[in-house]
């Protein structure tokens, strides 16, 4: 009897004591013309990274003139007034280090990691991208060329690269996430060089972006050469345009069949979810972690391992500024019947809206968010990402230590109300993947 | 007309007036509006139409003017105008002076109708000098932008320490203690020997692929539900050692499955069916993959088959395999006393003591078998090794030579140094800047030195067009004379080393890193420093060095040159070949002749042909029936169920087609009742147009080639060509559309044995064997299999023929 209480006061402690992690601290400020710069110190190894994250993506994107934010992202990498065509790579190769960008809906992002004697080679880089890089008729041809190519590998030669595109543009009527990042290739053609140099007069501004800065820097030294690189570029002149659309609730099913290269049907289900930071939003999230993280996740358990009529079953949760939407995504084995696989999912979207799930299974998502979040911060170009983002998005840098605790509020019950709210058959859009014959 | 055009020009300037423009675009605007007027000028001077352009005059003039007025006014030199004023930098000043003189002069000829263009020139003037202003307000401001910075003194790069232990049983212990996150992390590498697998090759693999799949007291859904639970993440890969890590609450959680995987795995029949088939399955497409068939001949040319190296994979040696094999295998190896375990992470030296001691200790060591090594040396001249690869649109290369190159060994850093010079790196390569900047033969050329304990290897390798084949080819040689005769320059020695230098201490923030590092240095029994001093080893790298270096390891006459391709272009290397001859191979990395074998004269189509018809029963048996239903079974890589196929043929020509699984009901099914076919399956029914089945006509005829004169088909004698080691007459068909199937028929049977044609821009690979007779002397293959490649990968689908009824007597209905 006494052996038994102890083991109820052992769970109860072990449930309320989550890891204890080191905060990750950081400085902040804005310069005049409205650059807002965050810096975190880490001296464990001699690295740093360097990040811009503007606030652009597709969805400031103009309806005639779509795929031009991604678009930006690889023209800004073919030279400026200071940097001859090609030598943005070659400079940071040439030093040791690596860089990328990437383009979503709603942000561009630009880093790159250098050994920490070069931070000011990295500050002159995003400097001149951010004051003057080269909008020419050269570079646009031939990013054009190269942003075709990369629709051609990523979306029309990669089986279900449709898929995202296809789900957006059914799931918004009016809401720009209706078109996709990588945008129309006619648009792009379309567009004249004064378009181009307008839209990077108008969003490639200090007031539009967050530098961020993570690794072996001393605070000081770094403040002062940020202010030599940046506090001279002007600020924008033009107004920044911010769709303010507000998607119509659906109240009927869209349901659609999209034939591609590909060898194995596929059910695609997109739910309309509230924007990211809101608190359904965190209920909604934990609800497809518990639905796909993991071989004993339900729906994988179900249609992978069990039922054995699927290759792959997960679930995925956009992070968008404005509400977005939740993915539930199943390959079928070959020869496996869509509908069934279908029913089956429903099965389990209506188990999550009629039996709270068990105290076992919460605890087995937060565990699961408590591990991710932990390992999530581990290297500085994580960091130096993450922290620009909470800024951007959430106006508080600080969530990097503190998000989790809302994670972690989320009750059964919000599970429960999260299904029953947004997981709806007429409310939602529905695709089935099938070969092309 | 020319009212309209001269109102649109003064709108047109007149509404963008309104807006901010750079100084660029207003000038080319004043450019715009002078050619007008000087086009009307020339034309219209002394008639009525004058008065426009006065009329334009007195109101055009007067906006320009304003216009240039609130330009040269507007430009304070703050930094918002800055940047549009740097842009104009671009607008060739000198031609905006030449244009205000000329304005000038023009406006005291014309005097009183043109006054406006001595005002229109002193406005050019003050652009003119607001540019220049600018500009020197510009370097003030951002001259220093116009060079990078410099870096900062060169940090110093500490590599985070390890510690070490052994358990009774022998197991090694590293620990890398990481404590800024409450993480663990445990990882298993096993350091035997490599040995041979021999006849039972791929037993190694299987073995990967069934560890963690159960113990005594849990079944795989169990061993997941305790992963999940803790959020960790578990990896268990055979010999190849396992990975897991979680948080540190968690460790004893995660230790305990560690500890019961390592000491009672369970291998399950179905768990190794499960696996052999995957296996198969990854094999099957291995068949239609370059790389994968260009490495396996590699690695067999460079190690020879009797190494375990160079042992490869076949659809036999895995059907060989035992479930007992795996047992032995696991038992033999899976052994502390060769294995490193190394901990990463957010525990002490003290703890990492008593949890090893705790959850390894029990774990038994064995005496493992040793292997002297076998010694693998270069080619005595370059060897040219190619493999047909059917409808191949690229040549695959790879030239590649074992090389005597130890990890750490003095001459490894030197090496790594020399080959990103030549191949290595992510940029600027030697290779790289050959053959795709300046040729553009190729997407990538890269070349690779790889160390290793028994034996290393050196490849340089590239996909090109199947035309530039050979000159790449001379290319890849070319390169590696260079690097052999001449010096590299100090430039390319210099952003190599700092590439090296930055990658390395980038790879440092990981302290798995951190703990490769140490593994490595007892793996291969360096110097407890040899990281330490690696920066400073790498920096100390000279130009001769690498000249010396080159002349050991470089060996543009020893290659193996290795190109999987289509054979016309074959011929074209036997120039590289020391010995003038190519050895064929096939994938599975057997020699093939590909030597051309002479069709003899009194072979033609049509005897092939006959031979064909008489080894399927002759043409009386094959046209002696009312109605035929052949039921065969399918098999789908990756798909659990059984299909089975029914296809029913009835005189005159009618046909059904219905492939069924159990369960599930149809799939496909296929009707045609000599006039109409239909189409049915999962996704709905189709009515096929004309032109489908004029397409598909043949698939309804049970012996197509006994129509062959009514479908107009064409066939073209092509050569002997071997496939799986029988001699083939190849024949090309062609048919009323255009489309070609390459047929090939067996010389002594005269069965056909395969076809390839493409469909639907996939290709397909159909092989027929084992035919068999059955009832009436009628002849079928029993085995078919049809591949499918496209981008995505390959799919195969297999075929056994169960039976065959003769005059059943199945019912039209069937085919309506």
């Amino acid at each position: 009897m006494i052996m038994k209480f102890y083991t109820f006061f052992f769970l109860f402690a072990f449930i309320f004591s989550y890891s204890q992690v080191e905060p990750i601290d950081f400085t902040e400020f804005t310069l005049d013309n409205g650059l807002h710069v965050i810096l975190h110190e880490d001296h464990s190894t001699p690295i740093v990274a360097i990040s811009v994250m503007y606030h652009v993506g597709s969805k400031n994107e103009k309806p005639e003139r779509t795929g031009m934010a991604h678009f930006f992202e690889h023209l800004l990498f073919e030279g400026s007034e200071n940097i001859a065509r090609g030598e943005f790579d070659d400079y940071i190769e040439s030093s040791g280090g690596s860089n990328n960008a990437y383009t979503s809906n709603d942000k561009t992002y630009y880093h790159e990691v250098l050994p920490s004697n070069q931070l000011e080679l990295g500050l002159w880089l995003e400097s001149e991208r951010m004051l003057h890089a080269k909008v020419e008729p050269i570079g646009i041809e031939t990013q054009r060329e190269v942003v075709k190519e990369e629709k051609r590998q990523r979306v029309d030669n990669q089986p279900y690269g449709t898929m995202i595109g296809e789900m957006m543009k059914r799931a918004y009527l009016e809401h720009p996430y209706k078109w996709t990042v990588i945008g129309s290739m006619e648009h792009l053609n379309a567009a004249t060089k004064e378009e181009f140099m307008d839209f990077y007069k108008t969003f490639y501004v200090p007031n539009n972006a967050v530098l961020s800065i993570a690794g072996d820097i001393n605070v000081e030294l770094t403040k002062n050469m940020v202010k030599k690189y940046f506090s001279t570029i002007p600020k924008g002149k033009h107004e920044i345009p911010r769709p303010n659309i507000l998607e119509p609730k659906k109240n009927k099913e869209i349901k659609d069949t999209i034939y591609d290269n590909i060898q194995l049907d596929a059910v695609i289900h997109g739910f309309h979810i509230p924007a990211q930071g809101t608190n359904d939003f965190y209920a909604v999230d934990m609800l497809n972690k518990l639905l796909s993280n993991g071989n004993s996740s339900r729906l994988h358990k179900e249609l992978v391992e069990s039922s054995q009529k699927c290759v792959y079953a997960g679930a995925f949760t956009f992070n968008l500024e404005d509400p977005g939407l939740t993915l539930a995504f199943a390959m079928a084995n070959s020869g496996e019947n869509p509908q069934e696989i279908e029913n089956i999912m429903d099965q389990e979207y209506n188990k999550l809206k009629s039996e709270l799930i068990s105290d076992k299974e919460l605890e087995k998502i937060k565990n699961q968010i408590e591990s991710d979040f932990i390992n999530s911060n581990s290297r500085m170009d994580g960091i130096a990402e993450s922290l620009a983002n909470y800024h951007l998005f959430f106006n508080n840098a600080n969530l990097i230590n503190e998000e989790i605790e809302r994670y972690l509020a989320v009750t059964k019950e919000d599970i429960m109300n999260a299904a029953k709210k947004y997981y709806n058959k007429d409310s939602r859009v529905t695709l089935y993947y099938l070969p092309k014959k | 007309m020319k009212k309209l055009l001269f109102i649109l020009c003064f709108m047109c300037i007149y509404t963008h007036a309104q807006e901010e423009k750079n100084i660029e675009t207003v000038i080319n605007e004043i450019k715009s509006c002078l050619q007008f007027v000087e086009k009307n000028k020339v034309k219209k001077e002394g008639s009525r139409k004058y008065e426009y352009i006065k009329g334009f005059s007195s109101e055009g003039w007067n906006c320009i003017e304003q216009k240039i007025n609130q330009y040269t006014t507007n430009f304070k030199f703050e930094t918002d105008y800055l940047s549009d004023i740097y842009l104009s930098k671009k607008i060739d000043i000198s031609k905006l002076i030449e244009l205000s003189t000329q304005l000038k002069i023009e406006s005291k000829k014309r005097k009183r109708s043109y006054e406006y263009l001595g005002v229109l020139s002193d406005s050019l003037d003050k652009i003119n000098t607001v540019i220049k202003l600018a500009k020197e307000e510009w370097e003030k401001i951002h001259g220093f932008r116009s060079k990078p910075p410099k870096a900062a003194i060169a940090p110093e790069v500490q590599i985070g320490d390890y510690q070490e232990f052994k358990l009774k049983n022998g197991l090694n212990v590293i620990l890398v203690e990481n404590h800024k996150k409450p993480v663990v992390s445990f990882y298993l590498v096993p350091d035997f020997t490599p040995f041979l697998e021999n006849d039972k090759i791929g037993t190694k693999d299987m073995l990967a692929m069934m560890m963690g799949t159960g113990t005594k007291t849990k079944t795989k859904a169990e061993i997941d539900e305790t992963t999940d639970y803790i959020g960790a993440t578990v990896n268990f890969n055979g010999l190849d050692g396992f990975f897991a890590s979680s948080l540190k609450k968690h460790q004893s959680v995660l230790l305990e499955l560690m500890n019961d995987i390592i000491k009672n795995s369970v291998f399950s029949e179905k768990e190794f069916n499960k696996a052999k088939k995957q296996l198969l399955s990854s094999l099957e497409s291995q068949k239609s993959n370059s790389n994968a068939i260009s490495n396996n001949i590699s690695n067999l040319l460079n190690y020879g088959k009797n190494h375990p190296y160079g042992e490869l994979l076949t659809e036999e040696s895995v059907n060989s395999i035992e479930l007992d094999d795996i047992k032995n295998m696991h038992s033999l190896y899976f052994r502390p006393n060769i294995s490193y375990l190394v901990i990463v992470g957010d525990i002490d030296l003290e703890e990492a003591k008593e949890v090893t001691n705790k959850y390894f200790k029990k774990w038994k060591k064995k005496k493992i078998p040793m292997y002297d090594p076998i010694e693998c040396n270069p080619t005595n001249s370059n060897q040219v090794a190619f493999v047909h690869k059917e409808g191949a649109v690229q040549s695959t290369i790879k030239i590649t030579y074992p090389i005597k190159l130890k990890p750490g060994s003095k001459d490894d850093i030197t090496c790594k140094v020399m080959n990103s010079i030549l191949g290595g790196g992510v940029f600027s390569g030697r290779l790289m800047q050959n053959l795709r900047e300046d040729k553009a033969f190729t997407y990538g050329a890269r070349s690779r030195m790889s160390s290793d304990k028994f034996i290393g290897e050196f490849s340089a390798y590239a996909d090109v067009r199947n035309e530039v084949t050979d000159s790449s080819v001379v290319e890849f040689i070319n390169e590696l004379n260079k690097m052999k005769k001449e010096l590299v320059t100090a430039k390319e020695l210099n952003i190599i080393k700092n590439y090296m230098t930055g990658s390395f201490s980038r790879s440092l923030e990981s302290p798995f890193r951190v703990a490769q590092l140490a593994l490595n240095i007892k793996m291969n029994n360096l110097d407890k420093d040899y990281y330490k001093n690696y920066l400073k080893t790498l920096n100390n790298v000279s130009v001769k060095d690498i000249y010396t270096v080159a002349q050991k390891y470089i060996k543009p006459n020893n290659c193996n040159i290795v190109i999987v391709g289509n054979k016309d272009i074959a011929n074209k290397l036997e120039k590289f070949d020391g010995d003038g001859n190519i050895s064929y191979y096939n994938f599975q990395g057997e020699i093939i002749k590909m030597v051309k074998k002479e069709i003899s004269d009194e072979i033609t189509v049509e005897s092939i042909i006959q031979k064909h018809i008489n080894a399927l029963g002759g043409v009386k048996n094959m046209e002696n029936w009312n109605d035929i239903k052949l039921n065969s079974e399918i098999e789908i890589q990756g798909a659990p169920m059984k299909i089975n196929l029914e296809q029913g043929y009835k005189k005159p020509n009618m046909f059904y087609m219905s492939m069924q699984a159990k369960m599930l009901g149809e799939l496909q099914g296929i009707k045609y009742n000599g006039e109409k076919a239909s189409m049915s399956g999962m996704q709905g029914n189709k009515i096929l147009t004309d032109e489908d089945i004029q397409k598909e006509i043949e698939s309804f005829l049970l012996f197509p080639i006994l129509s062959r004169n009514e479908l107009e088909h064409k066939f073209d004698l092509k050569e002997i060509e071997s496939v799986n080691g029988i001699d083939t007459y190849k024949i090309i068909r062609t048919n009323i559309l255009g489309e070609k199937k390459s047929m090939y028929f067996d010389i002594n049977t005269g069965h056909l044995i395969k076809e390839i044609f493409e469909k639907d821009g996939m290709q397909n690979i159909v092989e027929y064997s084992d035919y068999s007779t059955f009832e009436n002397n009628l002849v079928f293959p029993k085995n078919t299999s049809i591949s499918v490649n496209s981008e995505q990968g390959t799919q195969v689908i297999k075929a056994i023929l169960k039976e065959v009824i003769i005059n059943q007597g199945i019912e039209d209905s069937n085919f309506n």
